[in-house]
């Protein structure tokens, strides 16, 4: 068994890494970019030096300026470099006539290739910058090395402490960079300075020229690490899901933030499940094709077609906010209830609700009085079942007549978690009590989907083992029934349901993302709808990750819990 | 199937093995009513135009040089207008509409002509036209997504207030204009020498939004009132059944497709190739498939509803991957199999002529299931607001409801949703329980 477990566990990694890739490879080649929502095309030039800058340092944040997959940027050829320094170049002369000139559009492109290309265009630029026979050509490139050539100092976007090594070299890197930041001119400037500057450079390429040669190994590494895909798995490995872009605050700890809310709502939702469900379709099996199985199936079935969003605004609208509907002529909208409450309040809602009450209590006199005059069904699961009922009869007339009367209920919180004051002025029961108010309408709306089809494979799961011989030698030793349906039948029979936790998992994941938005809950889903939206591409991927995680978990769970309950299942 | 093969019977007398799942479909009266009124609801799609539109059929008015016109505008430019009907699934079904005539008239005729032959030729002709029929659609279908082009509203003119009659009069006086704007002399002057005009049954539009009348109330002029646009809710929710029909067979046609060609390749081939398809599958149901479904459509920067189709394909095909790998499996030790091959057909030939046919039932199963969960998943999108914004989505209409708490935008989309998708579980459970030898009686 522990080895069957490690086993499977050790099967996780890499379908999860496959996982990642995926979800990587989908999210880097969606069209779109990020953090210029709004900005496209021709703006760009126009934009301010800083905001470029800006904009650049956001990219080699987010690692944006490198290659997806693989980076075969080393092998960059100097003709390449010089196309794209000459499309950059070109736009500004003044000789070229306007028809020759390249698009402002493809401009705007070669610029930012050079951009990223970074470090990896350094050598070409520099034989551009010190022997192009076109001044401009030279000028352009010069300027770019003083980007480009600058290092990058370690742990720039990190919290992490440095060492006093580090602090060290970056300090160095960092007097080196603001040298070479100066060391450009004007596009029209004289010979001299020029010439002055060229040297500069020539000095410093031939200090640092191995910086920018390659080895074997070095190639290697470059073409798998430098990239995109590389760099965020190393972050993963240190477990590290990167920041958010709104926010620059790390992703991981803002996930497991929201999880806790997603959490609850799951886990208090397969509860639920599990807890109606299971008996649900014991009873509907034991009484194969009676009426009640019959109604069962039919409720069931439709509570299975019943879109979630759907039944959550519904009951949002009639039980938590007045609806703006008039279900009958004369009915006061919203703004009237207060004042139609005043006068009809008291009197048709007493009256209303003693006429219920006085229904009720004669069903239950009666149902009590023909259960009891007869021995053979005078269990106390069937006076439960009554007194159930009866309860939910009562419960659902009295809010359904109070929706006839006023418009509207508002029994629950409009959405939310939790009250605005929780944290502050409740105990903790109290706090308790009112995310258990709050969470009623979401839970439901996640339930009820899931216990349809859960209690239909609990019903045909039990029909499968309730004709097996071990059943009929359990009634044939003389067992009572309860005996032989709950720890004879139920026990076996419930196996395949589950094996189906594993798959509700992802689809209650899937299905709160529109409950926690109707309802306001501020899970992972309404995070990550939120993120979808301003494109914020780590926290997107973070929520995949841990999400799909999750599923993992909950496919390993059910196969571990299936087999631990069936001993037929071997490990080998 | 294999049972029946044993005997030997006159060809005549050869009760197929579908004519035997029909028959116990039929039995089955709620499956069988259900399956009717699913065709019901295709009618109403195709049929839309009929229902709600604001531009007649027919309008005769006097020329102002003298003469009467007679025009038929729907035939002539409305139907296949991408600047009214910007969505290619609208362009789609009333491409459907204007054939349907000769198509009805073109079956009748086959049906008459057929019902003379012996049986086994009829049966062997149905499955073949059935076929094309469905090869011609998609083919249709697959066109008109390619020319699919995001064309600018240039000559569209929004009529934001007056009657339909006016808007068809200015459509008009547009025509005869050559620079494409209205005349508004001509207008005026066509206004008045209008005779008489048959309009569509509820003449609203499902798109021209009437900043005048926004949210109103339920009356005889708009039947289900007006969204916060001011656009009719019932031609939006009438236009609403195009979209989820195409939804549901498009997006099922694909991932059935995928999961038959990876399913069957696994469950033929074995060994690697099975542990291959089985790691995709595995991967696959890894990811909660909502979530992405949602983030692929949203990261798309303009989607069309082709876009949430494929996606839905290309994600969810491991349910059908899995039964047809799982009935390769079972049947690929049978002789069948063995003298197909044995007779040195081409492999392609034996997995999906003498394979593959065998291995459908549960696959048409999961597809009915699959139509009911691919019409919920793009509602459930419309309803986020991701998703073709050019679609009327009855999704669509439940998210403005949410916005704007108005009762009859909740409650109808709400219940068409859950009544369509309920036939489609109807039907679904009803053929399973056809295919199912043990729920036999």
């Amino acid at each position: 068994m522990f080895q069957y477990t490690i086993k499977r566990i050790l099967m996780m990694v890499p379908t999860f890494f496959v996982v990642s890739v995926v979800i990587f490879l989908v999210l880097n080649m969606a069209p779109g970019r990020p953090g210029r929502a709004g900005q496209q095309g021709i703006s760009q030039t126009s934009e301010s030096a800083n905001a470029q800058e800006s904009f650049r340092i956001f990219k080699e944040q987010f690692s944006l300026d490198k290659p997806i997959f693989l980076n075969t940027r080393f092998m960059l050829e100097k003709e390449e470099i010089e196309q794209l320094v000459g499309t950059a170049v070109i736009y500004g002369k003044a000789d070229v006539p306007a028809a020759d000139k390249p698009r402002i559009s493809a401009v705007v492109e070669a610029q930012e290739q050079l951009e990223d290309l970074g470090s990896y265009a350094v050598p070409h630029l520099y034989a551009i910058a010190v022997d192009h026979p076109d001044p401009d050509y030279r000028w352009y490139a010069t300027q770019r090395l003083t980007v480009s050539a600058k290092r990058r100092l370690n742990n720039e976007f990190s919290t992490d402490q440095l060492s006093e090594a580090e602090k060290q070299l970056n300090s160095e890197i960092d007097t080196e960079n603001t040298i070479i930041g100066q060391w450009q001119y004007g596009r029209n400037a004289p010979e001299a300075e020029r010439k002055k500057i060229e040297d500069n450079w020539r000095g410093w390429y031939t200090e640092h020229a191995d910086r920018f040669e390659y080895s074997g190994a070095d190639k290697a590494s470059i073409l798998v690490l430098d990239t995109r895909f590389g760099k965020y798995w190393g972050n993963l490995l240190k477990l590290d899901f990167g920041v958010s872009n709104i926010d620059r605050k790390p992703v991981l700890a803002k996930v497991l933030d929201k999880l806790k809310y997603s959490i609850t709502l799951s886990f208090a939702t397969i509860i639920l499940i599990y807890v109606i469900a299971v008996p649900l379709g014991v009873f509907s099996a034991v009484r194969q094709n009676s009426v009640a199985d019959q109604i069962l199936t039919v409720i069931l079935f439709m509570l299975y077609s019943l879109p979630s969003f759907f039944v959550g605004v519904l009951l949002l609208n009639l039980l938590a906010i007045g609806p703006k509907f008039a279900l009958w002529p004369g009915m006061p909208s919203q703004s009237d209830v207060e004042l139609y409450t005043l006068s009809v309040s008291d009197s048709g809602l007493l009256v209303t609700r003693a006429v219920i009450a006085i229904c009720t209590l004669a069903y239950l006199a009666w149902a009590g009085w023909n259960i009891a005059k007869d021995p053979e069904k005078r269990t106390p699961g069937r006076f439960l079942t009554t007194a159930v009922i009866a309860a939910i009869v009562y419960l659902t007339a009295s809010v359904v007549s109070q929706l006839f009367l006023f418009g509207s209920v508002e029994m629950f919180p409009a959405g939310g978690f939790e009250s605005s004051d929780a944290g502050s002025t409740m105990t903790t029961l109290e706090h308790l009590v009112d995310i258990t108010h709050h969470l009623v309408l979401p839970v439901f709306c996640l339930t009820y989907g899931g216990l349809a089809a859960i209690s239909r494979y609990a019903r045909s799961g039990l029909l499968d083992v309730i004709r097996a011989d071990y059943i009929r030698t359990a009634r044939a030793k003389g067992l009572s029934e309860p005996v032989v349906i709950i720890k004879h039948a139920t026990r076996n029979g419930m196996i395949p349901i589950l094996t189906l936790l594993g798959t509700l998992l992802p689809s209650l994941i899937g299905g709160s993302v529109i409950i926690e938005i109707i309802f306001g809950i501020p899970g992972m889903g309404m995070f990550l709808f939120d993120s979808i939206l301003t494109k914020d591409y780590n926290v997107v991927m973070g929520v995949l990750l841990v999400s799909s995680l999750l599923t993992l978990v909950g496919l390993l769970l059910s196969d571990i819990s299936y087999a631990l309950v069936d001993p037929r299942i071997s490990f080998k | 199937m294999s049972e029946d093969t044993q005997e030997v019977v006159d060809p005549d007398d050869e009760i197929s093995y579908w004519s035997i799942v029909w028959g116990q479909f039929k039995k089955n009266k709620v499956a069988y009513w259900g399956m009717w009124a699913i065709v019901g609801i295709v009618l109403l799609a195709i049929y839309a135009p009929v229902l709600a539109l604001d531009y007649p059929f027919y309008i005769t008015y006097a020329d102002p040089t003298g003469g009467t016109v007679t025009e038929f505008p729907w035939f002539s430019r409305l139907l296949f207008d991408r600047n009214l009907f910007e969505n290619t699934v609208d362009i789609f079904f009333n491409l459907v509409l204007a054939l349907s005539p000769l198509m009805a008239v073109t079956g009748l005729v086959l049906w008459k002509v057929m019902g003379t032959r012996r049986r086994k030729i009829r049966m062997a002709f149905y499955q073949r036209a059935i076929w094309a029929w469905s090869g011609i659609t998609l083919a249709c279908l697959v066109t008109l997504m390619v020319l699919e082009s995001s064309q600018p509203y240039n000559n569209y003119v929004e009529i934001q207030t007056g009657s339909q009659l006016e808007a068809e009069v200015e459509i008009i006086a547009m025509s005869f204009a050559n620079d494409g704007k209205v005349d508004p002399v001509k207008a005026a002057e066509l206004r008045s020498h209008v005779a008489t005009s048959i309009f569509p049954l509820v003449p609203q539009s499902f798109r021209t939004s009437n900043l005048s009348e926004v949210e109103s109330k339920i009356s005889r002029k708009h039947l289900l009132g007006t969204d916060n646009r001011g656009r009719d809710v019932f031609a939006r929710m009438v236009y609403g059944t195009r979209i989820s029909l195409t939804i549901g067979a498009i997006a099922v046609s694909i991932y059935i497709v995928i999961g038959i060609i990876l399913g069957a390749v696994g469950g033929y081939f074995r060994g690697w190739v099975d542990s291959l398809v089985l790691r995709m599958v595995e991967v696959m149901l890894c990811f909660p498939s909502f979530i992405l479904i949602l983030t692929l459509v949203a990261f798309i920067d303009k989607p069309s509803i082709f876009h949430v189709m494929i996606i839905i394909g290309l994600t969810r095909w491991t349910g059908p991957a899995r039964l047809v790998r799982g009935e390769f499996l079972k049947l690929g030790g049978q002789d069948f199999v063995a003298a197909a091959i044995a007779s040195g057909i081409p492999q392609s030939r034996v997995i999906f002529r003498h394979v593959l046919p065998n291995a459908l039932s549960p696959v048409l199963v999961n597809a009915t299931f699959g139509v009911a969960s691919a019409i919920l998943l793009e509602s459930g999108l419309a309803f986020l607001g991701v998703g073709d914004p050019s679609a009327a989505s009855w999704g669509e209409i439940l998210n403005i409801g949410r916005q704007t708490s108005n009762m009859a935008l909740i409650l109808f989309p709400g219940l068409a949703i859950f009544a369509t998708v309920s036939l489609f579980n109807l039907v679904g459970e009803g053929i399973r329980d056809a295919l199912d030898p043990k729920m036999r009686k």
